[in-house]
């Protein structure tokens, strides 16, 4: 080849390589309509029905098939109008909420919803006869009229109020800064009385909304499929379909996902330990990993009310014996310690908050040790030996309690380990005198600090004749006395100082819990994906994902 | 049969009501206040007398009305007659392999006792014995699913062929390795009878001698096994249905019993026992048509 030519096929060459360079970027940054998307689930959603879904592989799918009045927006926890068409105007001091509904929003079955829509859903779902788990009160007891329907005295709650086809009016008894964010929850979703009428008692497997997708099959134990919906009112998601595939063990999804015969593997869920270890020692699933901090608290509940932790000196020598550090090791680093009880994501978490001066790992042996000889424990009169009760959640469980076990080794104080499935665990630790200490997890409702104090730490979660997750079954009037005041304050400033003070009270001063730490939430996608990344509080959002190509 | 089946309903229930935790509460969810469990809990009627339960529920299940799924709120015979087609699948495949595997393995083995091919096949019987099927089904789906990808990385792919494979083999495999050291071993002790030695005496070829002659008699103690084994697989093979995401009534029922899904379970439990008291019967009538001289 002559010099002339040579130089003509370089340059022709680089030219063509410049130009494919170009293409396959713009092609991978540029969102592409259509393709299916492929996630793998360990088991089948338990409903699809919003007033009685409670789990988060429930909450994945009901995203992508209802909408309510209120939404985060985008990766946020900042509440923003869906359905509504703009935030509610509050008046009657913070008791009386007003919220204007956007026309044109259609179910997927044509219909257009109206207030009355919400009315229906929301009395449904507070309806002891739908046997869904906010009837009875909970986050939804404060609106006026509420309680007489739980007893059935009345057939409608009188604070929910339909003002004209486009606006619903709710009262309050008291003012609750976090009723928006209760609003927000997919109990919240609206859903169409004919429909419900029309699939009788199993609306829960025929599901109709308003959200992005619609159920188009769902095989129990096989496979559930999802289609666009062409009728929803908001931006058309990227993909025209989303096939859960159920049944499939982490370690079999995780097989599939590296062959590429699924994109996302339980998206509900933190990738198992061992499957974590092998996608980060694979430099292309490595770099498709994505993390968002979790809005949890994991930690030791002492039972205030059976010995030896009726005495606040053992609590607080508890206090200072856990590794937190090792606990993290165990979950690969995947965690942040926690010596609060407000996680990091929320505005009332104290960044670096370490009231008992402890070090870096999280403990101080030396002055548990003095605390526990303080309480009057010692070589004649040693420290009894105690039960750890956990729940085998996963195969972390197990490790996580033993290492628990050796940290108070090193205390000197024996501890017996004792794992249980998650249901028995549930109902040994909610009957009083029955556990004195346990190893616990919340996980948010909503992101709002009340969230991590009224269903866990008042005096009413500790109700002794009720199956409550207040597992220290603690009481302090002062606490509940501050979190009602911080329930209804509408000063921000104000109110994150009141649950700082909450804060303080259960860390620094009383001691119900050991708290540990805070997880980070990880989740990794096939090569084929783009733009999935985790939500605060939504498990699992389908709106902005789309695949390569658009296949 | 019904007072077999009765005694089961009976221990399921006892076995159900003694497990600790509350079906409400998990029903609920975990973070639902104690006034909603508590109202679900009535509704479940789970505050009702333990006997009453009882005997409403045997009451229904005469009328093929094996109650609500706490979980799935679904009436559970559907619920399980939808997942036992996928099952019976896997059973009769599972089954196939026991015997297409083991009983070949076992009459060559019988035939060469202390040959080199007895000892491999010995061999291979105590490792796949030993081994646990759940292991092996993972390294079969690691094996030829992922890095010689042959076969699908489990599921059920509407029943076709290629998906009931793996699952199939893993299940057949250990019942195999029994069959084969079950048949040897009565076949060493049939091959020595005087029968046999007069079958040889007549010239006939190992084949005859062995397929014709010995098996017949074999065959009563393999057949029992069979039925016990496809009844019992029948019932739901869970290990291997959860392992290849095989949608059975097995790993329903597991899921079940962690979320004290406690009607699902009787009715699962309750299912299972008609299977295999049922292919226990039909076992009794195919000994009548292996060996004339029973008679019932």
């Amino acid at each position: 080849m002559n010099q002339h030519r040579a130089r003509l096929l370089g340059v022709t060459v680089t030219s063509l390589l410049l130009l494919a360079a170009c293409g396959t970027t713009s092609s991978t940054t540029q969102p592409v309509s259509g393709g299916t998307l492929n996630i793998a689930f360990k088991d089948d959603p338990k409903t699809l029905d919003p007033a009685v879904g409670y789990d988060t592989t429930s909450w994945s799918v009901e995203r992508a098939l209802y909408n309510g009045l209120l939404d985060y927006k985008g990766f946020t926890t900042e509440l923003t109008p869906d359905i509504a068409e703009a935030m509610p105007s509050i008046t009657n001091g913070g008791k009386t909420y007003a919220f204007k509904i956007r026309k044109g929003v259609k179910f997927s079955n044509g219909r257009e919803v109206t207030a009355d829509d919400f009315k229906y859903s929301w009395e449904r779902m507070l309806n002891p006869k739908t046997q869904g788990p906010m009837t009875g009160g909970s986050f939804w007891g404060g609106i006026t009229g509420a309680q007489d329907f739980f007893n059935s005295k009345v057939d409608h709650i009188s604070g929910i109020k339909v003002v004209d086809p486009n606006t619903l009016e709710v009262d309050l008894d008291a003012p609750n800064q976090s009723f928006l964010n209760i609003v927000a929850m997919p109990f919240g979703f609206v859903i169409p009385k004919e429909a419900v009428a029309a699939a009788g008692a199993d609306f829960s497997h025929k599901p109709v909304g308003t959200g992005a997708f619609t159920l188009d099959k769902w095989t129990a134990g096989q496979l559930l499929v999802l289609k666009k919906n062409a009728n929803y009112f908001g931006k058309a998601p990227y993909l025209n379909e989303v096939d859960f595939q159920i049944g499939v063990t982490a370690e079999v999804g995780f097989l599939r996902l590296q062959n590429g015969q699924a994109d996302l593997v339980e998206p509900d869920v933190n990738i198992p330990s061992a499957q974590y270890i092998q996608l980060n020692s694979n430099p292309t699933f490595k770099a498709r990993i994505v993390t968002h901090a979790n809005v949890d608290i994991w930690f030791l509940a002492m039972n205030v009310n059976m010995k030896p932790f009726d005495n606040k000196l053992v609590r607080e020598a508890f206090n200072n014996v856990v590794n937190k550090a090792n606990q993290l090791k165990v979950l690969n680093g995947r965690g942040a310690i926690n010596n609060g009880i407000q996680a990091p994501p929320m505005p009332a978490y104290v960044p670096n908050y370490n009231p008992l001066g402890l070090d870096k790992n999280g403990q101080n042996l030396d002055k548990a040790k003095a605390l526990l000889a303080q309480a009057g424990y010692n070589a004649s009169h040693p420290f009894p030996a105690q039960e750890l009760v956990y729940a085998h959640t996963n195969a972390d469980s197990d490790n996580l309690a033993a290492s628990i076990q050796q940290d108070f080794q090193q205390a000197g104080v024996t501890i017996n380990l004792k794992g249980l499935s998650f249901p028995a665990y549930l109902d040994i630790t909610g009957k009083p005198n029955s556990t004195p200490l346990s190893y616990n997890g919340w996980i948010q409702d909503f992101p709002d600090p009340s969230d991590f104090v009224d269903p866990i730490l008042t005096c009413g979660a500790a109700d002794v004749t009720a199956n409550g997750a207040n597992q220290a079954f603690y009481c302090n009037k002062q606490l509940d006395q501050l979190a009602d005041q911080a329930r209804g304050d509408t000063n921000t400033s104000e109110r994150l100082k009141l649950y700082q003070q909450i804060q303080d009270i259960v860390a620094k001063q009383d001691f119900p819990w050991v708290p540990m730490y805070s997880t980070i939430n990880t989740g990794v996608s096939s090569t084929r994906v783009h733009d999935y990344a985790l939500h605060p509080v939504w498990p699992l959002v389908l709106n902005n994902i789309w695949l390569t190509g658009g296949k | 049969m019904v007072v077999v089946l009765f005694g089961v309903a009976v221990v399921t229930f006892a076995l159900a009501f003694m497990v600790p935790g509350d079906p409400a509460r998990l029903y609920a969810g975990t973070n639902a206040s104690p006034a909603a469990v508590k109202i679900i809990h009535h509704q479940l009627g789970l505050d009702r007398p333990v006997y009453i339960q009882f005997f409403d529920y045997i009451w229904r299940v005469l009328h093929l009305d094996f109650g609500y799924s706490y979980r799935y709120s679904a009436p559970v015979l559907p619920a399980i007659l939808q997942r036992f087609p996928a099952t019976a699948e896997l059973a009769l495949a599972g089954v196939f392999f026991e015997v297409a595997i083991g009983l070949p393995i076992g009459i060559l083995a019988a035939a060469r006792p202390g040959s080199l091919w007895d000892r491999i096949t010995m061999i291979f019987t105590f490792v796949t014995l030993a081994a646990p099927p759940f292991w092996l089904g993972l390294i079969f789906l690691f094996v030829f699913g992922a890095l010689l990808p042959l076969f699908p990385l489990g599921g059920y792919g509407g029943g076709m062929p290629q998906y009931l494979f793996l699952p199939a083999l893993t299940l057949g495999l250990g019942g195999a390795a029994y069959y084969a050291r079950l048949l040897r071993a009565v076949l060493l002790d049939i091959l020595p009878k005087d029968y046999i030695r007069t079958a040889w005496a007549k010239g006939l070829r190992e084949r005859r001698v062995i397929l014709r002659h010995a098996m017949p008699n074999a065959l009563t103690v393999i057949i029992t096994q069979l039925g016990m084994d496809l009844g019992y697989f029948l019932a739901g093979v869970v290990v291997i249905e959860s392992v290849f995401a095989w949608p059975g009534i097995g790993k329903q029922a597991v899921d079940a019993v962690f979320n004290l899904d406690i009607p699902l379970v009787m009715g699962t439990v309750l299912f299972g026992a008609l299977l295999i008291v049922s292919a226990n019967v039909l076992v009794d009538i195919a000994y009548t048509f292996i060996d004339p001289r029973v008679r019932y």
